[in-house]
């Protein structure tokens, strides 16, 4: 009978204690820890990495408020603010790359509740992160330490965006213990194709690494262990189209390098943990720095050049004359009689009817005029560099809802006036505010979907699939610094047939205006599109809608640079 | 001898003609002269500048003035004086409907906004016709003694408040709706005028005179 009721009260406990247990996340206290920079490195004006570990979130809790606040009391304030939704599990990771502007103050990070409620903050320091300059990034080990300011990464912490990289002047991986995920080699290769540079140490620690995106993007195909007879075996495979063997040791290709998109990745075949401090100045000499394509200046002077939406003041002319002619004409015939009135109504009413026709959507003036330039970067994978000009025609205050693709970084003048340049951005929108006259502009760096795959085969027939909805007007396919002119590439798969009158003139591309030639010109500077086989191709559109309470008139000028593929 | 209660005669049209000719000149120079956007920063002070609305409410108010001086010179009288004054406001407001419709391209989404500065005008148009019949006597041909008083009431109505009460001016209310307001606002700008009409125009209406037809 005891026995009986001491087992009935240790059951009720176990029972208690569980649903005490599974109900204690309703009551607890949530917490948010947050690592910011590219090992624990942020420069200001570039994109940064940030990791928040949320415990503990309540069902009710939505959104992650990141805040910055910028400049002082002579330069002017403003605040920055960046709003990520969050998945309702009681422990998370959100992972993002935020742009840094002066890294002063510090971060603050806010999760707030479904009615604005703040459930948990924490202010984050960025002043002892910040460095000034892009600086080297190692990742695993290496038997003689990289110079400074070379900083260390762990595996785990490797950004899952490429746009995170941005601090990096080059990424050297060395003997690590795992390898890394596929969102990560994902955003490694993006980086590299956006510009950056990789350095990857093979031997015996290459096959740790392996993934299929990293074969993509070594110089050598099938790579092989082949032990050279002491104890450092190296990597040997067969040369990619374009690699070039930068440096040798005992006959045998021991530094091998090749353009990645508009970046440059080499392959040490030898394992990092065999280094010597010669080898790694030599390794140094040859790693370019990592190059990042701005379009903030290119889109300023673009928009620049479009055109006002207004009605001609001829025609307003017309209209007044008109109306100071008919006014005495048909009072003269008809004055002082009742159809005076009528007569005249009618009259304007006809001037009214023309004022209405006239002034259809095309002549409607706008309160912003927006300049989006993109350059899609395409090979294996997608990226878009992105940047947004705005300025206001109207002459009261605007408050607009600007479309991004990705969380946007607004390069600030030297002074402002304070909380004027307050952006806050939310769910693909950027929130800004417009004093008559004013101009912003925006950044943005973002993955993209693959539109184009091109193959040349041969030396006269390209394979081509557009993947996009329409037909792209201006094109063309760079092949070792020769240019051919390509006819418009229709959506689906095609083939086209290369003339034999190529030209060594790259442009025109687009049409006179010359917005999509300026694009080409930038993006032939930055990913040296002399060499290597690549097609490019660009598009104007236009379109005309609200932005959140604004009046907008957008023209998009895109430029695709596409790797080609060869035989 | 201009008939009374006529709509618009023969001697009458000058104040309409002047409406029409300035806002059109007004509303030439409201356009932009920009091409391109670059343009937008170096164009001249008038650019963007609503001139249309703010011309527009001047010669209203003008044209208010004359219709009152010219109730006043028939001998117009009693609520059918109201009416007809009431009439020629509204032709001076349909005179103005093509520049309307055209300046709506230059305040795009805004039709809102036009309409009420079309009331707002067309109300204080009418206040101040019924001001002037008031003032002004009817003494056909002989100068009237309440000219300077009316001109220095409408200078005083449109210019004084924008020192410190702006939305009591014409002008100032033009501002203010063009900026854009909630209905109240709306309703305290409109207020003035409204409640300025509702206390003259019995006033006026029971003006002497002699009756004239």
């Amino acid at each position: 009978m005891t026995e009986r009721r001491g087992s009935g009260a240790i059951a009720i406990c176990v029972a208690l204690t569980g649903l005490l247990g599974s109900s204690w996340t309703a009551f607890a206290v949530p917490t948010l820890d947050a690592t910011v920079g590219l090992a624990g490195r942020v420069v200001p004006g570039q994109p940064a990495p940030i990791r928040v570990t949320l415990a503990d979130v309540p069902s009710g809790a939505t959104l992650l408020r990141i805040t910055q606040d910028v400049g002082n009391a002579w330069r002017g304030e403003t605040a920055m603010s960046f709003e990520m939704r969050v998945s309702a599990t009681p422990r998370g990771d959100v992972e993002a790359a935020i742009p840094i502007y002066d890294a002063v103050r510090p971060l603050r990070l806010e999760l707030l509740a479904v009615d604005g409620r703040r459930l948990a903050e924490k202010d984050v320091e960025l002043r002892p992160r910040r460095v000034e300059d892009a600086f080297q990034v190692a990742v695993g080990a290496f038997s003689v330490p990289l110079p400074n300011p070379a900083a260390s990464v762990s595996l785990p912490d490797l950004p899952k965006t490429w746009s995170a990289y941005a601090a990096a002047e080059s990424v050297w991986i060395g003997r690590t213990r795992g390898g890394l995920d596929a969102e990560q080699w994902d955003a490694m290769a993006r980086w590299v194709l956006s510009g950056g540079s990789l350095v990857v140490f093979a031997g015996a620690g290459l096959f740790v690494l392996d993934a299929p995106r990293l074969r993509d993007l070594l110089p050598v195909r099938n790579p092989t262990l082949a032990d050279r007879g002491d104890d450092a075996p190296a990597v040997t495979g067969d040369l990619r189209r374009g690699a070039t063997v930068l440096a040798s040791r005992e006959g045998a290709p021991w530094l091998v390098g090749r353009r990645y998109g508009g970046g440059n990745v080499l392959l040490v075949t030898t394992d990092a943990l065999t280094l010597d401090a010669d080898e790694l100045v030599e390794i140094r000499r040859h790693v370019p720095s990592a190059r990042t394509l701005s379009l903030a200046g290119l889109a300023s002077e673009l928009l620049d050049l479009q055109p006002v939406d207004r009605p001609s003041r001829w025609v307003a002319a017309l209209l007044t004359l008109l109306g100071a002619v008919a006014l005495p004409a048909v009072v003269a015939r008809l004055g002082g009689r009742r159809s005076a009135a009528p007569a005249l109504c009618a009259a304007f009413a006809i001037l009214a009817l023309f004022s209405w026709i006239y002034t259809d959507s095309t002549r409607v003036g706008s309160d912003l005029y927006r300049l989006d330039a993109h350059v899609l970067v395409e090979g294996a994978l997608g990226l878009s560099v992105s940047s947004c000009a705005l300025t206001s025609a109207s002459h009261q205050p605007v408050t607009a809802s600007v479309g991004v693709d990705a969380i946007p970084y607004e390069p600030l003048p030297p002074s402002f006036e304070s909380r004027a340049r307050d952006v806050t951005y939310r769910d693909g929108a950027a929130r800004m505010a417009f004093a008559p006259g004013e101009r912003r502009v925006l950044v943005t760096q973002s993955e993209a979907p693959v539109r184009f795959r091109a193959w040349l085969a041969g030396d006269e027939e390209l394979r081509l699939t557009n993947r996009g909805p329409r037909a792209i007007e201006n094109a063309l396919l760079l092949v070792d610094g020769e240019v051919f002119r390509l006819p418009p590439l229709d959506p689906g798969e095609g083939t086209v047939y290369l003339s034999s009158a190529a030209s060594n003139s790259m442009r025109p591309l687009g049409p006179a205006e010359g917005a999509i030639d300026r694009l080409f010109a930038l993006a032939t500077e930055s990913f040296a599109l002399g060499q290597g086989a690549w097609l490019v191709a660009g598009e104007i559109s236009e379109s005309r809608g609200a932005e959140g309470g604004a009046s907008a008139h957008a023209r998009n000028v895109t430029l695709y640079v596409v790797e080609v593929g060869r035989d | 001898m201009t008939k009374a209660y006529a709509g618009i005669d023969r001697d009458g049209w000058r104040p309409y003609f002047s409406l029409v000719l300035f806002c059109g000149i007004a509303l030439v120079l409201s356009i932009p002269g920009a091409c391109v956007v670059r343009d937008l920063a170096s164009a001249s002070f008038l650019l963007g500048f609503p001139t249309f609305f703010y011309v527009h409410a001047l010669f209203m108010g003008l044209l208010g003035l004359a219709l009152g001086t010219a109730s006043a010179e028939r001998g117009e009288r009693g609520g059918r004086m109201v009416v007809a004054l009431g009439q020629r406001v509204l032709i001076g407001q349909l005179l103005c409907v093509p520049y309307f419709v055209f300046a709506r391209s230059l305040f795009p989404g805004r039709g809102g906004t036009l309409a009420l500065i079309a009331l707002f005008t067309t109300l204080v148009a009418l206040a101040l016709a019924m001001l002037t019949r008031l003032i002004e006597q009817p003494r056909p041909l002989k100068p009237s003694p309440g000219f300077l008083a009316k001109y220095a009431l409408f200078v005083a109505y449109y210019a004084v408040p924008l020192v410190g009460l702006p939305f009591l001016s014409p002008w100032g209310a033009v501002r203010i709706l063009l900026a854009g307001v909630e209905p109240r606002e709306a309703l305290l700008v409109l207020a003035l005028p409204i409640a300025l009409l509702a206390v003259l125009s019995p006033l006026a209406a029971g003006a002497g005179g002699e009756e004239r037809v």
